[in-house]
């Protein structure tokens, strides 16, 4: 599932830090990057390849929002529920996105494009509402800027 | 001091920035003994921005000071205060800020080895700051005899996965050692026992982004800005209600009112100011009535608040009060890390409580529920997350009491008072990772 | 640096370094705790320790982690105090599910005991509790997260002590939980520390599942007898029948020795004497088992003298069991012919001084070398004291290994090389005579040639060649302790009581002198000649020279199926054991024995340790403990044995065996007591004709190498999960 070339970069990464295992939350970014999520299996491999017990691997991934162990769409929103935006009217616009996208939080759309989850503060509140799209963030949202915006992920 | 170089088009790239200064202190902090450099931070008075305000150069007296090597230098950018964005601005507009600081700083308390922690919600933020730090590199301003001057420091991004309590210094060490980011015991504290057990200082982006300033201004002409207790300026984040939301830099001391009014625009279109967040979301509301307080660390002190990070989270008139602490509360029960009962127990309590009340479900009593919840966790917790989520929910109720015996008396909030926070049935409790649980319980059933 | 603090009113001098708890312990005052543990590191999560400190603000503080300072003011009594811990209590509650009646922890519930001692009434949490499913698919092992309090003590000792990390905290905040890697059924050793540690209901074994309520039981310190480590255990009873095991205080336990004990259970084990009648073996009484043994015995004693005949004692019996059957040997017999077959497997170039290291002080070594990563499987009290000394007293660990296990991952150094190539790098290194080649091996020459006190465990089996390395290096460092790793049971303790032909008990030479002390203590006179040990025993079964054979305890054909044509050619064999073993098919006479639950008598561990076993319950059927037997058929014979108890056997052991004189229960005898002290006599024995085949695994080992762990229910199911994993 994994390559050679996730693991040269896994090494690569582990050359930072004194102890291999700080390498574990880059590895879990870089497999993610790969695979879109975390299966058991990549963190197996992470575990073999850092030399860290496997129910560590886990207890350590399951612990941060952003690692997924399920499966996402191509495109992975995340939209803001912190207050700034939430007083800026994140919540109609939550419920747009779920109504637009047809699905609900954690699902993936039947196209296999988009799926979405709700996210604390992203650092975006001069822009609030905000939201990311995989690495882009989007502010100053409306409803109709955020149909805009998912016409632009294919 | 701190955003000089942010507005000028392309400063993340090394030339441009160099051709406006950055840099410079480099040099003049390598003609300083390490010592020397620590007193002219301790003299400048420079105190944490990361939201404890703590004393700098004292911090990096004692990592000095600890004979164990080597000796790291951790840049804390997890900035996940709710409210708080003014490290991004820093880290995507001026990267190079950052890292001449960090030079200085490894330098001054003996660290040949740095990281930067990065929120993993800052994609953006990690290319740019990978680019700067190898632009930093090939100029020979990183890595082996810096500047010729025989000193080390390599430095590298190490991107967080979403988690509040990383940005607790000790849960942030965890973290960066591949660990869940739950705080450890103090003592011993980072300076003497930190990353990998070795001395280790953790200071926030927006501290070290002002170490240049303390080193090529002098001490005596950075400390004439700012106020008593507070020199220098800060980075104010006001967000909300407001018409130009942004990250202001002011002299610490400036008014509340100077920052909403005069930076921030004033409040949008017709409303009225009503509550004030000053400092985060772990820091007890204001009330209009005290918008002319001083932004410092001693005066929002008196004020019955607190500095923090410098969020400003301003609400106005339609902004209901018990749906702002629900969602702060709800933030808190979701980053909680769960080590300590009170705070693991406490905000899954008071969170149901609130959704609860939100979907139309209030109970006589509910205040004193809440009071009482607050009152189990508040002085027990492991670290101040658990303190600070007691924050919201006792000022909003000892500003808003009103309110809230409004939204229980009538079986839940009317709307009427807070027209862009829709709530009710459709109010979140359980999110995406709940349900992924669920499933990973089904595995362990035969 | 002594420091003084006021604790409710009470003056308390303390060492720096101490925490309030520990301040509160030595001034007599409780303080509830529920997430520390002394064997941990400090955790500080579960806050019901907390107490009043005066300062500026008076400040609440858990005592389980805050340093005790000089001129302290602490309460831990007051109106706030209580209630804050009613506070933890009452949150702790909140996702409990408060199903005591079906728990089998109830009674012995930290959880239970303080809410009943701080008088919680309804709280008034009134929303919908968290639940998730509990794991019953694991082996042994029953895990239910409603009822986990989060303390963390299960993942701290599995990953501290145990340095096995199959639990982790997963998830955040409160939806935590205590977890298997991918929330699957749990894979470790099983040794079930975890749920010794619980203090609540989240861990409990099936083996004690609605077996009884822990106020019914009734507690007995013995010794588990598994392996030589010999660990101190509490058997719990009721009405006579053992329902638990469970490690004496604070000590480790492994899964053997916490579950394996229903191997006595096993439908399967001997409750009557047999005899072969017409080629098959048929119930018979005692009488009549021990009158056609003693007959054949004395006819082929007349026909072919003494020496026709050999014995073979064992290691999972008692000191004085195996004391009494030499004697029998010898002064009944007539035979040096006497031996341990155990001792094929121990390391060559073994003697009594080898056994130096004390397990408990493994951690004052400053560099561990371990040569053996199956340690833990093997003496899995030695593994465990290893973890410790590197994770609690900074030992630090060489391993010499070419895989991956989990040593590695506490070890200072991993040499992955093979070990005799390694061994000599690392002489050459610290002796200087060549230019080390290799980070891992200058490091590890650098560690070892600094420490001043150096560990070295060993393997259970080793070639001469191999031991010559060892010894090699060892004599270039300051101060070296061997930690031999062997396998079974009670082998130092036969060692010492002269299951040897060569030696007398207390390793006294077979020589004339000692042969007229021995003929005086036991007033018989004593045969001459060398007697043969266990590999030329078989060798003159195949030459015809010898006719008879008396086994205590042990298995050979069970070890080597070879043996079975050797054997039955054998005019007369009795075995006297547990269980029909594969060798006791071959029986004509067999006799059933006692387990280690139904008698008394005492063992001796590797580290020369006297430990006692404890009678709890009545012998199994019409089986007796092997020393009654062996004196029974000595009385048959018409030898001069008087009955004797096994204290009595135990008085006239520690006239004749000098390290024993003075030995107390629980002691450790010198090496220096020792005739052997100083010199390199070999203990082992090696043989290229028996026992080649057996191969053990090392999961094979922990969980189903023996007599004993094969009929085990529990260890069964344990290797069949392992079985299945391994596809
Ligand atoms: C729950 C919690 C979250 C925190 N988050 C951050 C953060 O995002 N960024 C930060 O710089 N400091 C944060 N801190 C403060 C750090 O623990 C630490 O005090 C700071 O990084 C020290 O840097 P400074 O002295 O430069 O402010 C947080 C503290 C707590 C208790
Ligand atoms: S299972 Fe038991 S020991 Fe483990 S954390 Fe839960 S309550 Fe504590
Ligand atoms: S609260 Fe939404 S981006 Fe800050």
């Amino acid at each position: 599932m994994l390559n050679d070339d996730v693991r040269e970069r896994i090494r690569l990464a582990a050359l930072r830090y004194p102890d291999s295992r700080a390498a574990l939350l880059p590895a879990l970014h870089i497999a993610q990057a790969e695979l879109g999520h975390l299966p058991d299996e990549a963190m197996r491999f992470i575990a073999e390849e850092l030399n860290v017990p496997e129910s560590d691997v886990y207890g350590t991934a399951t612990f941060y929002s952003l690692i997924r162990r399920r499966p996402s769409g191509k495109h992975v929103i995340s939209i803001c529920h912190n207050l700034p935006c939430t007083l800026l009217g994140a919540e109609p616009l939550i419920d747009h996105l779920r109504t637009r996208l047809g699905v609900e939080e954690g699902e993936v759309t039947a196209d296999g494009r988009f799926s979405y989850q709700r996210i604390e503060c992203i650092g975006r509140c001069d822009g609030a509402p905000a939201m990311l799209v995989d690495d882009d963030c989007h502010g100053d949202l409306t409803p109709e800027k955020i149909d805009a915006v998912l016409e632009r992920y294919p | 001091m701190l955003l000089k170089r942010v507005k000028i088009p392309r400063a993340a790239d090394i030339d441009v920035a160099v051709a406006h200064g950055a840099y410079s202190a480099v040099a003049a902090a390598y003609d300083m003994r390490p010592l020397d450099v620590i007193d002219e931070v301790k003299r400048s008075g420079l105190r944490g921005r990361g939201g404890a305000g703590f004393p700098t150069g004292a911090k990096w007296g004692f990592a000095a000071m600890d004979p164990k090597r080597p000796k790291y230098l951790i840049c804390n950018a997890d900035e996940g205060e709710p409210g708080t964005f003014k490290d991004r601005i820093i880290l995507e507009g001026d990267p190079h800020l950052l890292i001449e600081g960090m030079i200085i700083a490894a330098y001054a308390v003996g660290a040949e080895r740095g990281y930067i922690y990065l929120r993993g919600e800052y994609p953006a933020a990690a290319e740019l700051l990978d680019g700067a730090i190898a632009q930093a590199y090939g100029k020979g301003l990183l890595g082996n005899n810096i500047l010729g001057k025989g000193v080390t420091f390599e430095l590298s991004v190490h991107r967080g996965a979403g988690a509040y309590i990383c940005g607790e210094e000790t849960s942030l060490i965890e973290s960066l050692e591949g660990k869940r980011g739950q705080p450890r015991l103090r003592p011993p504290f980072p300076a003497n026992a930190g990353a990998w057990g070795k001395p280790t200082v953790v200071n926030n982006v927006e501290t070290l982004a002002n170490v240049p300033s303390i080193i090529a201004l002098g001490s005596d002409a950075y400390s004439k800005v700012g106020a008593e207790g507070s020199p220098g300026t800060k980075i104010f984040c006001v967000s909300g209600a407001v018409n130009r939301p942004g990250a202001y830099e002011l002299p610490l001391g400036t008014t509340l009112r100077e920052l909403i009014e005069a930076s921030a625009g004033g409040i949008r279109a017709g409303r009225r100011l009503k509550a004030i967040i000053p400092g985060g979301a772990s820091t007890p509301m204001l009330t209009a009535a005290q918008v002319d307080v001083k932004m410092d660390f001693n005066s929002l002190l008196a004020a019955g608040s607190m500095l923090g990070s410098g969020a400003v989270i301003v609400m106005d008139d339609t902004a209901c009060m018990v749906h702002a602490a629900a969602v702060l509360v709800r933030f808190f029960e979701h980053e909680s890390c769960g080590k300590c009962t009170p705070c693991r127990e406490g905000t899954g309590w008071l969170h149901q409580v609130y959704s609860r009340i939100l979907k139309g479900g209030a109970r006589g009593g509910d205040i004193e529920l809440l009071l009482n919840i607050c009152g189990k966790m508040k002085g027990k917790c492991f670290c101040p997350l658990g303190e600070g989520a007691v924050q919201p929910v006792l000022s909003s109720i000892r500003l808003f009491r009103d309110e809230y015996e409004r939204c229980i008396g009538k079986n839940g909030c009317s709307g009427a008072s807070c027209k862009g926070m829709t709530h009710g049935k459709n109010y979140q409790m359980t999110s995406a990772e709940s349900r992924a649980i669920s499933n990973d319980q089904n595995s362990n059933t035969p | 640096m002594q420091l003084t603090l006021t604790l409710d009113g009470k003056i308390v001098n303390v060492s720096s370094g101490m925490t309030i708890l520990d301040a509160a312990r030595a001034a007599g005052v409780r303080i509830p705790t529920l997430c520390h543990d002394d064997r941990l590191h400090p955790y500080g999560a579960c806050r019901i320790c907390m107490v009043e400190v005066e300062g500026p603000q008076r400040r609440m503080v858990p005592a389980c982690t805050t340093p005790a300072a000089e001129g302290m003011v602490v309460h831990s009594m007051t109106t706030a105090v209580l209630e804050a811990r009613k506070s933890v209590l009452e949150l702790l509650l909140i996702n409990h599910p408060l199903d005591c009646p079906v728990c089998d922890k109830a009674g012995e519930c930290r959880l239970q005991d303080l809410v009943h001692e701080y008088g919680l009434g309804q709280g008034a949490f009134a929303e919908e509790k968290r639940t998730s499913p509990p794991d019953y698919a694991s082996p042994v092992i029953e895990r239910n997260q409603n009822r986990c309090i989060l303390c963390g003590k299960c993942v701290r000792i599995c990953t501290e002590r145990c340095a096995v990390g199959a639990l982790t905290l997963a998830m955040r905040g409160g939806r935590s939980r205590i977890s298997t890697a991918f929330a699957g059924p749990l894979d470790c050793e099983f040794c079930g520390e975890c749920v010794e540690i619980c203090p609540v209901g989240a861990l409990t074994t099936k083996q004690f599942k609605h077996k009884a309520r822990p106020w019914n039981l009734e507690q007995t310190s013995s010794t588990c007898i598994y392996c030589g480590c010999g660990c101190p255990i509490t058997i719990e009873t009721r009405r006579n029948e053992v329902v638990r095991v469970r490690a004496a205080g604070d000590h480790y336990l492994c899964a053997r020795g916490r579950f394996g004990w229903d191997a006595v259970r096993h439908e399967a084990r001997l409750t009557t004497p047999k005899m072969r009648v017409g080629g098959n073996l048929v119930d018979c009484s005692w009488d009549e088992a021990l009158s056609v043994a003693a007959t054949n015995l004395k006819v082929i004693r007349n026909r072919r003298g003494a020496d026709g005949i050999g014995g073979l004692g064992s290691v999972r019996t008692t000191n004085e069991d195996n004391y009494l059957f030499q004697k029998f040997m010898r002064s009944v017999v007539g035979t040096n012919n006497v031996d341990l077959l155990a001792r094929l497997k121990l390391p060559s170039g073994l003697n009594t001084a080898f056994f130096s290291g004390e397990f408990a002080r493994m951690g004052e070594h400053e560099v561990i070398l371990l040569l053996d990563k199956d340690a833990g499987e093997i003496n899995p009290l030695i593994g465990a004291e290893l973890v410790g000394a590197v994770n609690r007293c900074g030992s630090r660990l060489i391993l010499i290994e070419e895989g991956r296990n989990k040593f590695t991952r506490i070890a200072s150094v991993v040499i992955p090389q093979e070990r005799d190539a390694a061994l000599d790098s690392l002489a050459a290194g610290v002796r200087g005579s060549r230019r080390i080649a290799g980070a891992r091996i200058r490091q590890a020459v650098g560690l070892l040639a600094s420490a001043t006190n150096v560990a070295v465990v060993l393997p259970a089996r080793l070639s001469p060649d191999a031991f010559a390395r060892i010894q090699e290096l060892s004599g270039l460092l300051k101060q070296v302790t061997y930690y031999p790793l062997v396998t079974r049971g009670n082998i130092q303790g036969a060692l010492d009581m002269g299951l040897m032909p060569d030696y007398y008990p207390g390793y006294q030479k077979a020589d004339s002198d000692t042969r007229a002390l021995f003929e005086k203590a036991w007033n018989a006179a004593l045969p001459e000649p060398r007697g043969k040990n266990a590999v030329e025993m078989m060798e003159a079964i195949g030459h015809g020279k010898l006719a008879a054979l008396y086994i205590m305890g042990d298995d050979p054909v069970g070890s080597d199926p070879g043996l079975t044509p050797l054997l039955q050619r054998l005019e007369f064999l009795v075995v006297q054991d547990l269980f029909l073993t594969e060798t006791a098919k071959l029986a004509h006479v067999v006799l059933p024995a006692a387990s280690f639950v139904e008698k008394t008598g005492t063992i001796t561990t590797i580290e020369r340790k006297l430990r006692r076993l404890a009678r709890v319950e009545q012998p199994l059927g019409e089986s007796r403990p092997d020393g009654e037997i062996i004196q029974a058929l000595a009385r048959k014979m018409g030898g001069d044995m008087r009955s004797a108890s096994a204290a009595d056997v135990l008085s006239e052991i520690k006239t004749v065996v000098p390290m024993y004189r003075d030995l107390a229960i629980g002691a450790c005898w010198p090496p220096q007591q020792s005739p052997l002290n100083g010199a390199l006599a070999d203990l082992s024995l090696s043989s290229d004709s028996i026992m080649r085949r057996e191969v053990l695994t090392a999961e094979r080992l922990l969980f189903s190498s023996g007599v004993m762990t094969t009929r085990s229910k529990e260890m069964r199911s344990i290797a069949h999960r392992k079985k299945q994993e391994t596809g």
